[in-house]
């Protein structure tokens, strides 16, 4: 009997060890309908035409935007009598090469018009209008001035079963839509309405062409009948499928597909619900699916549609389940997955072969999305027409996007010749650039959960200075509030908080506290109490009551983040008299913003719920919903200072597209492996290429205990990504760096040293971030266009740029010892020991000891550094800077630089800052001034590599003897105090030997 | 005199120093002798001497710059002159924090008082409180030990006697063993009967408390109908006293003589019950030193061992409790307990740690050095009076 115990024991242990994530918790398509139902359509063809009513097209250009009635009818073979449906479809460019296309229902029974406050409707320009040639087969609009380079071209086709051809200012086509004819879009519909009409169904008279709306409204009811027709067609057709899927599945989790079948056969009973693990989503206007397949020609790569942990670049979908865009809260999730995670960005990147241009395009859809991707020739269904540059038989690339509900709001911004950067400018225009981080937030920060109490902050607070460890930020997760009451601070663990702020930020170091969406249903909780009076949280389905879920304070409801006076009040709560305990020096973490809801369906709120006292319903909105968390509390950091002239920082887990303007993200909870540290530099390139470039992982991993050399390996990657933090579960070991000893703690150092000695170099890559929309952590391609190796899966995803200058290669396996790494054609220089490698585009065996993770300067860049690395970034505040200059092959080199306080807004309200160009050409080290007026800042010493001249001597306009030494060994050329500052225009000159001897 | 020698000795040093570069240690004086030129210390370079402490970096191991914060990876030597020298990282000089009492680490930035005067005081009225700590805690040790030593005699007499009691039990037991296994294949012989008399008297010998059972072991009595159950059930009772036995004789371990002296400093521990409810409210530790420490969960009202005595010997103030309850679906519990010193024994804080290791910080008298240690303030004094003068 107690072998018995022990081996139940054991098994039970065995179980605990097989981590993974539960994933039946999760929708797999099939068993989302509506992904299932479009999925169908992809491979049976539809049953309806959608076409272009030629009479109701209007191009007027004085509107600049070109509008047409799209109908929907059945296809003549299935019906013998015209039924039909109307669309309303636009298309205008809101910026120079920017082109969106809306398509939406005429009468809508409900609300599924997209979310306000997402888009930088402000900032549109909306381009001029111009049909260039209009046939019975097609119209060809152009949108943009004339005389610019940005002009983009429309090529709608009149034939049956609409389609549009996109084409850039060189006739290239960027995408083609609806060539596949997967467009779709599901009419909603009352059950009521259904009910009566089906009754009222023969005395319908046909109607007329034109009809006036009341007419139109019954024409709407009308074709309501055949869609449903056409849906106990397709359910039909689903269930006979799917028995016999069924069959050949048999063997495999046997007891869950009975589950699933008894679900299945509920659902396809009833049209107005559909259930999943036990969870009842009501519909009521039924299905209202949209999808539309966009293709890429002659296009082998195409990024982006975070955030999943898998390769960068975008693979077919064909042989199993489409990637997935639908925010949720994941316990464990997997490497190479398509499953979705946290925050859904839905943008694809695009580059065509053979040219140097990236396109985008932004499927503006925030309820749940799935997107199929295939590659095919481009000789599928596409009949050659007009300007044709896709050559039969080319790869294109196919993405098939089906969301649950919503409207057709589709950006694809088009990118012009040998400006690969344009389209992350263009995006940011649209959903608004990155924000600007205080200096503090790109430095190292310190995080787990939790640390229970304020003594244990204020030892973190002296081991870093013991250890001689750099630390910016302490972190405090869930539980240092009273009873997760967000807002408040346990009197017991963190009885002063005002003080703990005083004491860390003598030092110059912050705090970030962590505030949640979900508020504890708690009567005697004065928050709760006005939120409920006020009708502020999201609703029940079909009621006016608040929605109540679990989470950790207990039962909790969710404010209503659609409602800006909701947004409003949210902001309003960090006041420093409301938010008691607070100080200027914390800042705010907002994570579970999924939302997360430990019962609800895929751990989220019902789908049926409803927001905005119940003119939308949950599911329209759900991937949108973190995002407007974001923005009330990045709104409220800035408005708790009476003179609004602080930068916030935020950290979000849940986001959306437009999340780049209000807060970092991180990754959230991944796990210490290798196969999570394999794909997590791809996954946050996957984000820097979508727009949101502030981002970063848990360093370490949070789930379970990583040994030493993952830890130590995954801070040599993570030290150079946007946003650098170490945070670990609560079930874990300890793991502040000095606690591994060393070697590890020695390198762990080093690493994070070197980081903030990079701060000024970070510093100015943020800036461009927030001013031209750049991604921070770059793929080698971004950089390198036309080196095809930079392409290779190896080199693209087990290899990133910072910047243009610099070039890392981390080591993400087990027991490394040597890496090849590809080095694109041009100068590099070892970042450690700054040997020189000359490649013409080759791969290099670098020796990888632990100590080691592969690095390289960029020939051609020259990178400021403050190497006096001190306990936080603030006390290196005032600091001299050290210039590296990398030069290229022509003995060339430059950088920007950019700087300001740090912290205010004074740099956008009161132009304090500094921005300069340095420059090395001809053997000058000058400066071009693009703006000045902030203090000037030493720079107390210059290094130059690759220098191939020895020197007779160094002087600049104010020091006519510099001292400085050669070193022929590895050409490298040091310049000692030259006496010269940032923020000042200034010369150093070389003379070289051979000059004094002619 | 000696006070005249000291002062003379002072000066001189104080002479020789200022010849000194900034930040460097009287130590490393001789690397610093002001030449024309100046040598790395790893002999990579020589400079002219003026470079050194210019705020440039020229050695590669920072050896020129100790008196800046110019190069990584070094160290800056504070005089604090009137209270104790202090090393600390070059990265600190100059960085607007004052970490030296002297303020002489922000040479540059000006922005610290020397603070050394108060600093001597606070160090002054902390040792006197620790010496006061440390003679409290030992007079508090030696009024409590006569009591524990003649409670250690008693308690070292029941030792031995429960040790008897386990090896006959033992003995009793295993016989019991072998007889059962016989009457279980049917064999009673009289070899069996023989064995269950020898057991009676073992029984009647020793002092264990036992029912009549074990009295009767006449033949007529042992092939009676039911014997067999009756002799299962009378063998667990012995089983169950020699676990309750057991028990008390782990418990009774720290009166082993070994033990004794280990534990000389924390005898008084004994039957103390020491309580310590967590900030959060939702664990009281209940630590019965030498026994258990049990964790009580005020909300669930459940109670959980969380480590056990396991006589493992204090080791640099620390002692490791293993040998907890199971975690469910994890390892065995454990704590580690850290010992300080004060006055009165109480629990600083418990930790879990790591998964199911727990550390605890226990403050108790035990812990405090012995007052003979040396410790010499004279020069302490020395210096006060020193700094006194100069400020009049």
């Amino acid at each position: 009997m107690k072998n018995l115990l022990t081996a139940a024991f054991i098994s039970l242990l065995f179980l605990a060890l097989c981590f993974c994530v539960n994933e039946s918790t999760f929708k797999k398509c099939h068993q989302s309908s509506f992904c299932e139902r479009n999925r169908k359509i992809q491979k049976n063809g539809r049953k309806t035409i959608f076409y272009i009513d030629p009479k109701s097209i209007n191009t007027n250009p004085k509107e600049k935007i070109f509008s047409a009635d799209l109908v929907r009818i059945p296809k003549p073979e299935i019906e013998s009598y015209q039924q039909q449906f109307l669309f309303d479809l636009t298309i205008c460019s809101v910026n120079p090469g920017v082109i969106r296309i809306t398509i939406n229902e005429k009468e809508p029974d409900t609300n599924r018009n997209m979310v306000e406050g997402i888009l930088e409707t402000e900032q549109f320009h909306y381009q001029p209008l111009k049909t260039l040639s209009q046939t019975n087969e097609y119209i060809l609009l152009q949108f943009g001035e004339e005389d610019s380079e940005r002009k983009v071209v429309v090529k709608l086709y009149l034939t049956l079963s609409w389609k549009i051809e996109i084409l850039d200012n060189d006739h290239f086509v960027v995408t083609k839509l609806n060539f596949d004819d997967l467009f779709n879009f599901e009419n909603t519909k009352k059950q009521l309405d259904l009910e009566t009409e089906n009754n009222l169904k023969n005395d319908e008279q046909p109607i007329k062409e034109n009809a006036e709306n009341k007419q139109e409204s019954e024409t709407v009811k009308k074709t309501e009948t055949v869609t449903e027709k056409e849906e106990e067609e397709n359910r039909k057709e689903k269930e006979t499928e799917e028995e016999a899927e069924k069959e050949t599945e048999k063997e495999e989790e046997e007891e869950e597909e009975e589950e699933e079948e008894e679900e299945e056969e509920e659902e396809d009973l009833l049209n107005f619900e559909e259930r999943f693990q036990g969870h009842v989503d009501n519909q009521p206007y039924g299905p209202s699916s949209v999808a539309l397949d966009i293709i890429f020609p002659d296009t082998e790569h195409i990024y982006g549609i975070p955030e999943h942990l898998t390769k960068l670049s975008l693979e077919d979908t064909e042989e199993g389940e489409p990637y997935r865009l639908f925010n949720v809260d994941i316990l464990e999730y997997e490497s190479e997955s398509r499953m979705s995670l946290y925050g859904s960005i839905p943008v694809i990147i695009s580059k065509p072969n053979n040219q140097n241009k990236l396109h985008g395009i932004f499927w503006f859809n925030t309820a749940e999305t799935w997107i199929d991707v295939s590659s095919h020739s481009s000789d599928k269904s596409e009949q050659p027409v007009g300007n044709e540059n896709t050559k039969t038989g080319t790869i294109a690339k196919r993405t098939h996007w089906m969301s649950e509900t919503g409207v057709v709001d589709l950006f694809v911004m088009v990118g012009q010749e040998n400006k690969p950067y344009d389209v992350f400018q263009m995006y940011s225009q649209l959903t608004g650039f990155p924000y600007f981080p205080p200096y503090f937030s790109i430095a190292y920060h310190q995080c787990r959960w939790s640390y229970k109490t304020q003594k244990e902050i204020l030892e973190l607070n002296d081991n870093f200075d013991k250890h001689d460890i750099p630390v910016d930020v302490f972190w405090m997760d869930i539980d240092h509030t009273d009873g997760k009451k967000y807002f408040t601070f346990d009197k017991k663990t963190y009885p002063d908080p005002k003080k703990l702020s005083k004491t860390v930020s003598a030092k110059g170091r912050k705090l970030v506290a962590i505030v949640d969406p979900h508020i504890k249903a708690d009567t005697s909780w004065k928050l709760y109490k006005e939120a409920k009076s006020k009708n502020y949280f999201i609703q029940k389905h079909n009621s006016d009551r608040a929605y109540e879920g679990d989470c950790w304070p207990g039962t909790s409801s969710w404010p209503d983040f659609l409602n800006p006076e909701v947004v409003e009040w949210w902001g309003s709560r960090f006041s420093y008299d409301k938010y008691k305990g607070s100080t200027n020096d914390m800042f705010i973490w907002n994570d579970m913003n999924e939302p997360a809801v430990f019962n609800g369906p895929e751990n989220s709120v019902p789908r049926d719920s409803l927001h905005l006292n119940g003119k939308i319903e949950h599911r329209n909105i759900h991937n949108s919903y973190g995002y407007f968390v974001t923005k009330g509390t990045f709104e409220g950091l800035i408005k708790r200072n009476e003179d609004q002239n602080e930068r916030p920082f935020v950290l979000t887990r849940s986001f959306f597209a437009g999340s780049q303007k209000y807060s970092t993200i991180w990754t959230g909870d991944n796990t210490a492996n290798w196969d999570q540290l394999k794909y997590t530099d791809s996954m946050l390139l996957s984000l820097n290429l979508a727009g949101a470039p502030f981002c970063g992982e848990d360093a370490g991993g949070f789930l379970h205990n990583p040994d030493e050399e993952l830890f130590t390996r995954w801070f040599q990657t993570s030290a150079f990504h946007p946003f650098f933090r170490s945070h670990s579960h609560i079930q874990t070991k300890r793991r502040e760096p000095w606690l591994f000893g060393d070697p590890y703690t020695s390198i762990i150092r080093k690493v994070i040293k070197n980081r903030y000695s990079l701060l000024p170099f970070y510093y100015t890559q943020f800036h461009k971030a927030s001013t031209q929309g750049k991604p921070i952590m770059r793929p080698l391609w971004l950089v390198f266009p036309n080196d095809k190796n930079t392409f290779n899966e190896e080199v693209e995803n087990f290899s990133y740029m910072v910047g243009s200058s610099i070039l890392i290669s981390p080591i993400v396996n087990k027991d490394q010892q040597n890496k090849n790494v590809y080095l694109p054609k041009g100068n590099w220089y070892d970042f450690d020991t700054f040997e020189k490698y000359q490649s013409n585009g080759d791969f290099f065996t670098i020796d990888t000891p632990l100590e080691k993770a592969p690095v390289f300067y960029h020939g051609g860049k020259i990178v400021p550094r403050k190497m006096r690395t001190r306990r936080s970034s603030h006390l290196m505040k005032n600091d001299p800077i050290t210039l590296f200059v990398f030069l290229d092959e022509n003995q060339k080199s430059s950088c920007h630089i950019y700087l300001d306080d740090g912290h205010s807004y004074d740099f956008k309200k009161l132009n304090k800052y500094i921005h300069q160009k340095i420059i090395f050409k001809n053997g000058n080290l000058f400066t071009t001034t693009l703006h000045s007026n902030y203090d000037p800042v030493l720079i107390d010493r210059i290094m130059i590599f690759g220098l191939e001249k020895n020197l007779n001597k160094v002087y600049s306009n104010n020091n006519p003897n510099i001292f400085f030494k050669y070193y022929e060994n590895n050409n490298s050329l040091s310049i000692k105090q030259p006496n010269v500052f940032i923020g000042e225009d200034w010369e150093v000159t070389l003379q070289y030997a051979e000059e004094i001897n002619d | 005199m000696k006070i005249l020698f000291f002062f003379l000795f002072f000066l001189f040093i104080l002479e020789r120093q200022s010849e000194l570069p900034r930040g460097v240690s009287p130590e490393n004086r001789h690397l610093y002798l002001n030449k024309p030129t100046f040598t790395c210390h790893d002999q990579s370079k020589t400079i002219k001497f003026s470079y050194v402490n210019d705020n440039y970096c020229d050695c590669e191991d920072g050896s020129d710059e100790p008196g800046t914060s110019a190069c990584s990876e070094t160290t800056f030597y504070c005089k604090n002159e009137g209270f104790k020298p202090k090393i600390i990282f070059s990265n600190r000089v100059n960085d607007y924090e004052c970490d030296c009492c002297s303020g002489e680490d922000e040479w540059e930035t000006g922005v610290c008082e020397n603070t050394c005067l108060i600093e001597l005081q606070k160090e002054i009225e902390k040792e006197k409180e620790l010496k006061k700590q440390r003679k409290l805690a030992f007079e508090f040790r030696e009024a409590r030990n006569p009591k524990v030593f003649k409670l250690a005699q008693q308690k070292r007499k029941t030792l031995t006697t429960i040790e008897k009691k386990l090896q006959i039990i033992t003995q009793i037991l295993n016989k019991c063993n072998s007889i059962f296994q016989k009457i279980h294949s049917g064999v009673f012989d009289q070899q069996t009967q023989q064995e269950l008399q020898q057991i009676s008297s073992m029984v009647s010998s020793s002092s264990l408390s036992s029912t009549s059972f074990w009295n009767q072991m006449s033949p007529k009595f042992t092939r009676k109908n039911g014997f067999q159950q009756k002799f299962v059930e009378e063998v667990h009772k012995l089983e169950s006293q020699y676990q309750h036995l057991a028990e008390k004789y782990l418990q009774l371990q720290l009166f082993k003589k070994e033990n004794l002296e280990l534990y000389q400093n924390y005898l008084y521990l004994y039957n103390q019950v020491i309580n310590f409810k967590t900030p959060d409210g939702e664990y009281e530790y209940i630590f019965k030193p030498f026994i258990s420490l049990v964790q009580h969960g005020l909300k669930s009202n459940n109670d959980v061992t969380i480590g056990s005595w396991g006589s493992l010997g204090i080791d640099n103030f620390q002692e490791n409790y293993p040998n907890g309850e199971q975690c469910w679906n994890g390892p065995i519990r454990k704590v580690l307990i850290h010992f300080e010193c004060s006055v009165n024994s109480e629990i600083i804080s418990i930790e879990e740690t790591d998964r199911c290791f727990y550390e605890m910080v226990f403050k108790t008298p035990g812990a405090c050095q012995d007052i003979d240690d040396d410790y010499d303030d004279d020069y302490k004094q020395q210096f006060l009076k020193k700094s006194n003068k100069k400020e009049l």
